[in-house]
């Protein structure tokens, strides 16, 4: 097993509020060498929080998370993190952003020039090596993130909403560009996402979580060969079972939150129109 | 463009120079536009009367005073930066140093003008102390709080991509943080100006400063009107060189 994730939970201290929130409760999932899975769920169902403890930017309050065997301990290069906002370094140009890493490493010139120039030609940057992040559009800025972290040889990728901030044609043609990385390269890759057509495009398997507190409430499997016709009928009907899924989860934490809200007012309007 | 930007300057010297004409103003004390170019001519290229002490002196006194600023800048620049840069980043070195500095803030640099004198006497030295403090300051708050605001996920992206934590500073928020460094740097360079000025009226006995705080003395307020002008003039040449020199560093950043 490429990742086990064992009865996770996290758990926050909401400073505003002055009460705790439980984002993960007791997440467990088991991901194979060269998967590709994708945790699907609504906003701020804790999706992203699993990702960053994998990432090892969170410590879980409990349970126990392994990749490749050995258990989390603070981010590193073994885990490349594509961000959704991006995180390229502004003062860096496109072929400094993918050398980043390789510096951190101390790999020779030679062979980082190469490697950039391998991986910028991976990602169909060729042309763009000087230029600034600013001056590169959404899908290309985050085509560099993704070279950044394959240039490091990753056991496992983990992108977080990586094309949620893309329009709808970039995003499916980043989605095709990362398939064909995905099938060349044969990392493992975990993928968070809350569209369910991008999971139903990209997944060997989808791990549907519920709202906050947020915990895996179904596994999909998509058994399907790639490239995917999103308007097949195995597509379409397995779409309509994890939109009902994900409807009634919605449906059901925002009846929780409006009880929470109305029970934090005394009950006094009865008594004083008797 | 260029001709709506002069426009301003050239109305209000004319008016000057009319109203002196005129005979609404008391040229004793408010001399025109003219008379102060020919004064600032005699200073810079030499001539004029015989008894007048300043004639040709203007470059030694400019150059006293540009040497005073970036020797002043230099060290605050310095010592912003590495200050600024640690008590943005290092929690302990905040608790220890900020304290300290956002006290010694608001005290007016002319405060230490005593102390300047005893330490350093009527030298260069002096004045270099004194610029060397008052640029610090805002050197010093850009550069914390341009560190303090580096987003934490370029961060996060830097360790995942193996910086090791003791790098985190120099090879990510210090980068991020140079607009903020170029433009704590200016308004040092502001500060050092004006500061050498004082310290040459009161401390050192040379420079524009000490030209200036003499001439008051003779009333040639043709004089000091040329030496305001110089000091106007060279803190602006002072600006567009650091603009110039700090713009390949600046090159990725929006709005240069």
């Amino acid at each position: 097993m490429q990742v086990v994730v064992d009865g996770v939970v996290k758990r926050f201290v909401d400073a505003r509020r002055g009460r705790d929130v439980l984002a993960l409760d007791g997440v467990s999932c088991q991901i194979r060498e060269r998967e590709f899975v994708t945790v699907l769920g609504p906003s701020g169902c804790g999706k992203s929080t699993l990702l960053n403890i994998l990432a090892g930017f969170e410590e879980p309050t409990a349970g126990t998370v392994l990749v490749a065997g050995k258990p989390v301990r603070g981010p590193g290069p073994d885990r490349g993190v594509v961000f959704q906002e991006y995180a390229l370094f502004p003062w860096l140009t496109v072929e400094e952003n993918i050398a980043f890493g390789l510096r951190n490493k101390k790999v020779p010139p030679d062979t980082r020039r190469r490697l950039v120039r391998d991986a910028i030609a991976l990602v169909g940057l060729g042309g763009f090596e000087h230029r600034y992040p600013r001056e590169l559009s959404g899908g290309m800025r985050q085509r560099v993130g993704l070279a950044r972290v394959l240039v490091m040889n990753p056991s496992i990728l983990l992108l977080d909403e990586p094309f949620a901030a893309l329009d709808a044609l970039t995003r499916q043609l980043m989605q095709d560009q990362l398939l064909e990385v995905w099938t060349s390269t044969r990392t493992t890759v975990v993928l968070v996402t809350h569209s369910v057509d991008e999971a139903l495009v990209l997944s060997d398997r989808i791990y549907v979580m519920s709202a906050r507190p947020g915990r895996i409430i179904q596994v999909v499997d998509v058994p399907l060969p790639r490239p995917r016709d999103l308007a097949s009928l195995e597509l379409n009907a397995l779409r309509a079972q994890i939109h009902r899924l994900i409807a009634a989860e919605v449906r059901r934490s925002f009846e929780e939150q409006l009880l929470v809200r109305e029970g934090s007012f005394p009950p006094v309007g009865n008594t004083q129109s008797r | 463009m260029i001709l709506r930007r002069i426009v301003t300057p050239a109305a209000v010297i004319l008016l000057w120079e009319g109203l002196a004409r005129a005979g609404a103003l008391d040229v004793r004390f408010i001399p025109p536009p003219t008379r102060v170019a020919a004064t600032w001519v005699v200073w810079v290229a030499g001539g004029g009367p015989a008894a007048d002490p300043y004639s040709g002196t203007w470059l030694l006194a400019a150059r006293d005073s540009a040497i005073r600023v970036m020797l002043g800048f230099l060290i605050a620049a310095a010592a912003g930066v590495a200050a600024g840069a640690l008590v943005g980043w290092y929690r302990a070195a905040e608790d220890l140093l900020d304290p300290l500095v956002q006290v010694a803030r608001p005290i007016p640099i002319t405060a230490w003008v005593p102390f300047a004198i005893i330490f350093f006497g009527f030298y260069t030295a002096s004045a270099v102390f004194l610029i060397a403090l008052g640029a610090f300051f805002p050197i010093f708050v850009n550069t914390s709080a341009g560190v303090r605001r580096v987003p934490a996920v370029l961060v996060r992206a830097a360790r995942m991509l193996g910086t090791p934590p003791g790098l985190l500073l120099p090879r990510v928020a210090l980068p991020a943080a140079l607009p903020y460094v170029v433009t704590g740097c200016r308004i040092g360079m502001g500060a050092a100006w004006v500061l050498v000025i004082v310290s040459e009226m009161v401390a050192v006995k040379s420079g524009l400063g000490y030209s200036l705080w003499n001439a008051y003395y003779f009333l040639r307020m043709d004089l000091i009107i040329a030496a305001m002008a110089s000091v106007g003039g060279l803190g602006f040449l002072a600006d567009r060189l650091l603009i110039w020199a700090t713009r390949p560093l600046l090159r990725w950043s929006e709005g240069d």
